[in-house]
């Protein structure tokens, strides 16, 4: 992918440029407003990080003139503001996503691999989901381990329908509360890990062999079959 | 001293003022008086010449000079004075020792002229007038009572001048001093409190004027301030006491990493993970900071406090269970308040936080969404220890700690927050006892339901 960061703090844009390019992706860094919005006009990119806050010209004005050029680019919007508050604000401007600094590498990577992902053209509605022995009816809303029902409670679904719609994938505690608590927060519990080993329980049965990995340091990755 | 000019020469000038008009206004009075006393002795000097001259008229020069010498002899009127004389000057009668100097043209006149019967000089107010028949004829009087009565009014007038004077300095004097007295112990509060005597107050002498109601709102946003300030204290204080463990656990995890030869996983998940609180403390200080200021009112909305419950409710749930705890949530129905969803969920994940921690096995807390007294609220009630009425005000203080150690980790700003997202909301945070256990409800204001009850 080839990915524009406009970032006015040196060392971020250099720990965000490094680990991008280890991720195999293009970067081109720029240092201030003025000169994100023109590159981000002139050229092609599959995202854009964006600051918040950004000498010359504001990330949300730029956020807001791009969207009203008709630039479509997906856009992860940076802020060293408070948690809370500022991400709707920044969504409403046309932001994909909102990650609040200082945030883990790897919980960027995800993010921007998921806003890319989002604006691929879909083959219509699904109405199941499969991944390896697990099967989702998502219009029953329903699971199946090759052929024994398994009994879910709502949100162990949604979380279960999540790691599966990102098979393979690394997803995060903090993606996790996004999407199945809408929590924009937190909490500083490990309740997240015990949703997931409750879910655990209820998916591997009898020496099947686990399907929900931890990764260290990073999330949860529902293993992706071969 | 400087400050003591100012209200001096404000007296100052209000009493100079008062001088001048009292001045002008006792003048009026006095040179309106001496006219009309001066037109009321014209008037009878008018009348009595005309007398004299009908006496003249009916029997001649006889007549007048026996009409002369009666009323110069006469006791009731001692300032009248007559004077009549020959064509040439030379006196036949009356009581003035000789004919007055200028013209002769009947007009009132004031003149000073010796009386024969007393043998002073008097100033003389009268009028000549020429007898038909050869010689003529002065009528006037002794204007010494008009000049006795305009020294009685210049005295009384001068006196009461300078009594205004006397007085008005004096009285500015005391005045200032007792105003200055007052605005410098205002002034000296304020001196102490700027060189850091924070807990000073300006004096409230009781009389309840206009000092001590500016003393007392002073004091009021003094206290405030105090408070702002001990709470900022407490949080830089709590702030380096609580940062400084971890910061130390990295620096040590870092260090070792450093002299070590390959990377250490662990160690560095470690690291991270001392960050990751670090971080979550500073990401909590700075939203209840936001939510404090009110910075975050214009992202309020419609929520419904029902679904914000069950779904806190739901996300504790499997942290209730692993210490066989219940949560039972009771909700009938929406119940929508405008408000700040992300807050209000963070305000409700931390009561049920709390009341997980403390929640002894077996026992049930109780997640309430409900309306009552047309106020919407939110109730969680737990089992465990309870707080205390008296350690309550302690508990929603920024880092309160309750006990000397902090049982678990994250807690000291959980019910800190609640509070301040309760005021946001201007909501009520009220504590109540659960025999065993703690209640904390958040009372939503009833307005804010009339207005969505409909919907």
């Amino acid at each position: 992918m080839q990915i524009l960061i406009v970032e006015d703090d040196e060392a971020n844009a250099r720990f965000m440029e490094k680990g991008l390019r280890e991720a195999g992706h293009g970067v081109l860094h720029v240092a201030n407003g003025a000169d994100g919005l023109s590159a981000a006009l002139s050229e092609e990119f599959d995202a854009i990080i964006l600051d918040r806050m950004l000498p010359k010209l504001d990330g949300l004005a730029i956020l807001k003139t791009l969207r009203s050029e008709r630039v479509r680019t997906p856009v992860l919007l940076l802020s060293a503001l408070g948690q809370l508050d500022h991400r709707v604000e920044g969504l409403k401007a046309g932001a994909d996503d909102y990650l609040a600094k200082p945030f883990a590498f790897s919980e960027l990577l995800l993010r921007l691999e998921a806003i890319t992902r989002r604006v691929q053209p879909g083959g219509g509605e699904q109405t199941a989901i499969k991944c390896g022995e697990l099967e989702l009816n998502l219009v029953s809303r329903t699971a199946k381990r090759g052929a024994r029902d398994i009994e879910l409670l709502p949100r162990e679904y949604s979380i279960l329908e999540y790691l599966m719609k990102n098979a393979g994938r690394v997803v995060t505690r903090t993606m996790l509360l996004e999407k199945v608590w809408d929590y924009r927060f937190d909490p500083q519990t490990n309740v997240v890990d015990v949703h997931i080993s409750r879910l655990r329980r209820k998916i591997d049965q009898d020496g099947d062999p686990h399907m929900i990995e931890t990764v260290r340091g990073a999330g949860y990755r529902l293993k992706a079959p071969k | 001293m400087r400050g003591r000019s100012a209200t001096l020469r404000l007296f100052f000038f209000h009493l100079a003022a008062t001088l001048v008009s009292s001045a002008l206004v006792l003048a009026a009075v006095y040179f309106g008086t001496m006219r009309l006393l001066e037109n009321q002795t014209a008037a009878v000097v008018e009348a009595e010449l005309r007398g004299l001259v009908d006496d003249y008229g009916e029997g001649g020069q006889f007549a007048l000079r026996t009409a002369i010498a009666r009323r110069t002899n006469s006791k009731t009127d001692a300032d009248a004075v007559y004077l009549f004389s020959t064509n040439s000057g030379s006196p036949i009668a009356g009581n003035l020792l000789q004919w007055p100097d200028g013209p002769l043209d009947g007009k009132w006149r004031k003149i000073n002229l010796i009386r024969t019967d007393t043998n002073t000089r008097v100033l003389v107010g009268g009028r000549a007038f020429m007898l038909p028949g050869g010689g003529k004829l002065f009528v006037g009087r002794d204007l010494r009572e008009q000049r006795q009565f305009r020294e009685i009014l210049g005295a009384a007038s001068s006196a009461l001048l300078v009594f205004f004077l006397l007085s008005g300095t004096l009285g500015g004097f005391a005045v200032s001093r007792a105003v200055l007295r007052r605005v410098d112990s205002i002034g000296e509060a304020a001196g102490a409190i700027a060189a850091g005597d924070i807990s000073r107050r300006a004096p409230v002498t009781g009389a309840n004027d206009e000092f001590d109601q500016l003393a007392a709102s002073l004091n009021t946003m003094l206290s405030k301030n105090e408070a702002l300030i001990n709470e900022l204290r407490m949080v830089t204080d709590s702030l380096a006491h609580d940062l400084r463990t971890p910061l130390a656990h990295l620096r040590a995890r870092l260090e070792t990493l450093a002299a070590s030869q390959g990377p250490d996983p662990a160690a560095i998940e470690a690291a991270l993970s001392e960050v990751d609180y670090v971080q979550g403390v500073f990401a909590s200080l700075i939203d209840i900071s936001r939510a404090e200021a009110g910075l975050s009112r214009d992202q309020f909305e419609e929520i419904d406090l029902c679904e914000i419950v069950s779904n806190a409710a739901d996300f504790y749930s499997a942290l209730a269970e692993e210490k066989s705890v219940t949560i039972a949530t009771e909700c009938n129905g929406e119940i929508k308040v405008r408000g700040h969803a992300q807050f209000l969920a963070r305000a409700v994940a931390n009561l049920l936080d709390n009341a997980v921690k403390y929640s002894p096995a077996g026992s049930k807390i109780i997640a309430n969404s409900s309306i009552k007294n047309g106020k919407p609220q939110i109730t969680i009630c737990d089992r465990g220890v309870g707080v205390s009425d008296a350690d309550w005000p302690n508990a929603v203080k920024r880092f309160a700690r309750l006990g000397a150690e902090r049982p678990l980790p994250g807690a000291g700003l959980g019910l800190s927050l609640v509070a301040t997202v309760a005021r946001l909301h201007d909501a009520e945070l009220v504590r109540t006892d659960n025999n065993p256990g703690l209640c904390v409800s958040i009372v939503f204001p009833e307005a804010k339901s009339a207005e969505t009850a409909s919907n």
